[in-house]
């Protein structure tokens, strides 16, 4: 028997013969971690900060390239360890190699650990070495914080077990296939694979249903959301788990707070295990005459046709029949009969090379054939009632609702943090919950009855209005179930808006202004037809005073009146979010400790409007028109091209400021919007007002408008 | 001692060597011979533990090789086109090899390599195939095994270090318990070397033995006989593989005992008669015909 100590010989010889592997790892990982780690302190000390921010800067940026944050090392990870399985395992690629290796006298788990311990130290060794290099780097530079050893540790911790199960998931690619193609393509696959069949599964409900709507609440076709990590759950990709470790471990905003995400390192650990040991029994097993084969086990190479056949003839045909603007479908079912076809003779081919034998009808076809038939028929006859869906009342826990007119007006600090990916809609409906749901599921009703009755499409007259709303329930099972409806806006639709509208649980958790803190108010400033942007130069205790009757008067606004009253105006209201007014800054992502709502002000808040006055600013409405010395509207044709029309006439600027809205805002549930390309300028007499900007004619101008564009009927 | 017992291997439905028995003595030099996809390599690579046969078994020493780390240290496998580590010298090679074979000889190695006249600091990529395949040959003959399979060895050497390198292999069959099996598809390699041949045809052994012992039991005779009934009763009453007629001299390739032979020559009133020697291509030739095998498809 071999002893122990030849077999460390066998590691240190095979770790000689990867030297140039070594070399690179190093030199990556030398400009990943110290050399970096230089250049941004030496950034911070060019800021030209105070000292103590400076040093906290300077704290800040080696944590971060030391700890969890570095994105480098991130994509380093991934790639050295697809670099390093590959080289480790390439010699199963090539029968002379391969003859080298199984000739010697070793069982095959020995010949496989040899490369495998090898690879890993030519990545931790380097790894552990800059590491140090790093530290000390800080510590000349002057920068050395307590928590550096213990986070740089943590992530070093946390890196490895990734490293390990990319690592793991390359041999396991390497010692599946044959040659350097298909191990390159095993590798991409498994660590894509989860994702791919969920989009399959995405676009399918896209193309075929109506209600089931994942552009809406997760992006566009293989957006980050969607492909990976909000589109429902756990997602079959080593890639999640290790983003969802980076993430937790960057949950803390403060830095030093920061911890290592065990839970994701004990997944990332077992995963690692399980696959290894996959490893292991495939080397054992694989045939050493399967070099130069697409696949070294022949038994799979039907298995993996059918598994790389059916997502991808799907999303080629979905692709394909939407991107040339047509969705036939008998299209749809040529082109997916084709492309399966293509790529059914595309991988026999990769598996003979042989155009004659590949073009040869085999089982694996009809087989693949066979389950795009089922699944087309699925999702075209929407066989499991995905549109119909109506779960029994007393099935649901809560509902919540996203109704375009009204939510569409607003914005929410959930929406602000960018990197939690989840459509305006999806979080609205992630975060509200209403347990008094009788009128959300009134209005879904309408919205199902439509897919039974009318083939998914309301049914509306000119002059008539769809109302757009998606719908969560949430199950007592602990499902959740998203849909999305498209309704004719009728009397009894509009009456269910303003049920829903009117109830407390929903404006306690939609009108924008129950996000805001009273006591962390910082500034006021108002938006009218005078001035847009004037700032309520006050004391706190007013400002404070100003937003409690403004939020008191809103929350009393009924749903109806909310509909009738014109919007005079915007409070702009700044207020603190966290406990300290900082700012920190990590890649991509910034926080802001400061919020900014924008509140309409109805025409009807007369005890807002009086508390601005008393704090110095008056908000002129369409009644102070003696107080205008002219209008201007600047009407802009399809090319660009401006034309001024001035209106002096006490009558007309009447008539055009009754019909002007604001850039950002209509009220609930109307549908009047602002029409861009007609600009309205008021010129003020007294010579001060500055509103050039942001206010638009509705897109039904009044008569005096029509007149002079000649657009009267 | 080597033991296969209808050892079978096939590569999709290509059968490379199909239900193989064939044993091979211990201490002698073993040549296997065989046409082009005759199986010669893969039965050598069977023997190695390279592969896994799909049916039967091969034995060394009565254990069977595959997966057993102990048997296969007493094996040395030097393929065809034989692997080295990137950039290594002989030198480093040898050390190489010395972790893996523990009775490796640095010593003899260092010897034979001076012997050959051999640069083991030199990088082996800068080196003439025939170097390489000199060095590969030192390092099997070094590592200390007792077994030595060497797939199409000489193939590429000049014929001064054939000569060598069949001088080291029997120097070490004397010396040490050595059995090196020589796989060739040239049989003039193999005659002055190989105590032993064995010949692969199609995957299958069509005859094994000792050569002394083959070419008692094959002859070439030339002769001329006027009378043409009796040269007919000739060809009849002889075990003929193969015969030729030029002229009126004719050319035979016969079975039997040499004196039995001469004996039914003499018979007929041959105006000439002779025995030659016939070399071991002639008998593989002679074989494969024999076997259905259209040489002249191979040749011409």
């Amino acid at each position: 028997m071999t002893s122990k100590i030849s077999f460390t010989k066998m590691v240190m010889q095979n770790v000689k013969e990867r030297g140039a592997w070594l070399l690179v790892t190093f030199l990556v990982l030398l400009m990943t971690l110290p050399v970096q780690i230089m250049m941004r302190l030496d950034n911070v000390a060019a800021l030209g900060l105070k000292p103590k921010e400076m040093e906290k800067q300077a704290a800040d940026v080696f944590l971060n390239t030391t700890g969890f944050d570095n994105v480098f090392l991130l994509f380093f990870v991934v790639i050295a360890a697809f670099c390093l399985g590959m080289t480790g395992y390439h010699y199963l690629y090539s029968r002379e190699k391969t003859d080298f290796y199984h000739s010697l006298p070793l069982k095959r788990e020995r010949i496989f650990f040899v490369p495998y311990v090898s690879g890993i130290l030519i990545f931790a060794v380097p790894y552990l070495i800059n590491l140090l290099l790093a530290l000390l780097a800080g510590a000349v530079k002057g920068t050395f914080p307590a928590h550096a050893v213990s986070l740089a540790l943590g992530a070093f911790l946390t890196h490895m077990v990734f490293f390990l199960v990319f690592y793991h998931v390359a041999i396991l690619a390497v010692t599946l296939t044959g040659n350097l193609f298909t191990g390159a393509m095993a590798y991409a696959a498994f660590l894509s694979y989860g994702f791919i069949i969920k989009e399959v599964f995405i676009s399918m409900s896209e193309r075929f249903f109506q209600t089931v709507v994942p552009t809406m609440l997760y992006g566009g076709s293989f957006s980050f959301m969607r492909i990976s990590f909000h589109g429902g759950g756990w997602t079959f990709s080593p890639l999640y788990a290790y983003y969802m470790a980076a993430l937790e471990a960057v949950k803390a905003v403060r830095v030093t707070e920061r911890k290592t995400p065990w839970v994701w390192c004990g997944i990332g650990a077992v995963l690692a295990l399980v696959i290894l040991l996959l490893c292991i029994l495939v080397y054992r097993l694989r045939p050493s005459e399967s070099h130069n084969k697409a696949i070294a086990f022949k038994k799979l190479e039907p298995v993996i046709k059918i598994a790389v056949v059916f997502p991808f003839s799907i999303l080629f045909a979905i692709g394909v029949s939407s991107g040339i603007g047509t969705h036939v479908f008998i299209w749809f079912v040529m082109i997916l009969v084709f492309s399966a076809w293509v790529l059914s003779t595309a991988m026999d081919f990769l598996y003979r090379m042989d155009i004659k034998e590949s073009l040869r009808p085999r089982l694996s076809t009809g087989v693949v054939l066979g389950m795009l038939a089922v699944i087309t028929v699925i999702y075209r006859f929407d066989v499991l009632g995905m549109d119909t869906y109506l779960p029994k009342e007393n099935k649901i826990e809560y509902m919540s609702v996203y109704i375009e007119k009204i939510n569409g007006l607003y914005s929410y600090p959930y929406n602000s943090v960018y990197y939690q990916g989840s459509s305006r809609m999806k979080s609205y409906l992630d975060n509200t919950k209403f347990e008094d749901f009788e009128s959300i599921y009134d209005l879904a009703k309408m919205g199902v009855e439509v897919q039974e009755k009318d083939g998914g499409f309301p049914k509306v007259q000119d002059g008539e209005s769809v109302l757009y709303y998606c719908v969560k329930y949430h199950l007592k099972s602990g499902r959740d179930v998203y849909r999305y409806y498209e309704i004719k806006q009728d009397e009894q639709a509009v009456s269910l808006m303003g049920k829903i509208y009117d109830s407390w649980e929903y404006k306690e958790q939609t009108l924008p202004v129950e996000f805001i803190d009273e006591d962390k108010i910082t500034e006021i400033s108002l938006k009218d037809i005078y001035s847009s942007n004037r700032q309520v130069t006050t004391s706190a205790e007013m400002m404070k005073n100003i937003f409690k009757t403004y939020k008191s008067e809103w929350e009393s606004l009924s749903f109806e009146d909310s509909t009738k009253q014109q919007v005079v105006g915007f409070l702009y209201v700044e207020s603190l979010t966290g406990e300290t007014n900082e700012k920190y800054e990590y890649g991509t992502v910034v926080y802001d400790d400061t919020q900014t709502q924008t509140l309409p002000l109805y025409e009807g808040f007369v005890n807002t409007r009086k508390l601005l006055e008393e704090a110095g600013c008056t908000v002129y409405t369409a009644k102070d028109l003696d107080k205008i010395e002219k209008i201007v509207l600047v009407s802009a044709d399809n090319y660009g091209k401006e034309e001024e029309y001035t209106f002096s006439d006490r009558k007309d600027i009447k008539e055009i400021l009754e019909n002007s809205l604001f850039d950002q805002y209509s009220n609930p549930a109307l549908d009047n919007y602002p029409d861009y390309t007609k600009g309205v300028r008021i010129y003020w007499k007294d010579g001060q007002g500055e509103t050039k900007e942001g206010i638009f004619l509705s897109n039904n101008p009044p008569s005096c408008v029509k007149k002079v564009l000649k657009t009267e009927d | 001692m080597i033991k296969a017992e209808h050892l079978s291997k096939a590569f999709g439905e290509i059968k490379a060597v199909d239900n193989i028995d064939i044993e091979i003595p211990d201490n002698s030099i073993f040549g296997l011979a065989g046409t082009n996809g005759a199986g010669k390599s893969t039965f050598l690579r069977l023997l190695s533990g390279v592969l896994k046969p799909d049916q039967g078994s091969v034995k060394i020493d009565g254990k069977p090789v595959f997966e057993q780390e102990e048997i296969k240290q007493e094996i040395f496998f030097l393929p065809d086109s034989a692997y080295f580590i990137p950039n290594a010298t002989g030198r480093s090679m040898a050390d190489w090899y010395a972790v893996y074979y523990p009775k490796f000889d640095r010593k003899r190695f260092d010897e034979l390599a001076k012997r050959l006249d051999l640069d083991t600091g030199r990088k082996i990529h800068t080196l003439s195939k025939g170097m390489k395949r000199q060095v590969s040959m030192l390092l099997g003959v070094c590592a200390g095994t007792k077994y030595l399979f060497c797939d199409e060895t000489f193939d590429g050497l000049d014929p001064v270090m054939r000569q060598a390198a069949k001088s080291i292999l029997a120097y070490e069959v004397t010396e040490r318990e050595f059995t090196p099996v020589i796989a060739s598809h040239n049989l003039r390699e193999l005659e002055d070397i190989c105590d032993h041949v064995g010949l692969l045809h199609k995957g299958g052994v069509l005859l094994s033995r000792e050569v002394e012992d083959m070419k008692l039991h094959i002859h070439k005779i030339q002769c001329v006989i006027q009378n043409p009934v009796l040269e007919e009763e000739l060809l009849r009453e002889l075990e003929v593989v193969q015969h030729e007629k030029r002229l009126s001299l004719m050319t035979m390739v016969v079975r039997g005992e040499k004196d039995k032979i001469m004996e039914i020559v003499e018979s007929k009133f041959p105006v000439f008669a002779e025995m030659i020697p016939l070399t071991l291509e002639e008998i593989f030739i002679s074989e494969t015909e024999v076997a259905g095998y259209d040489i002249k498809d191979l040749f011409y």
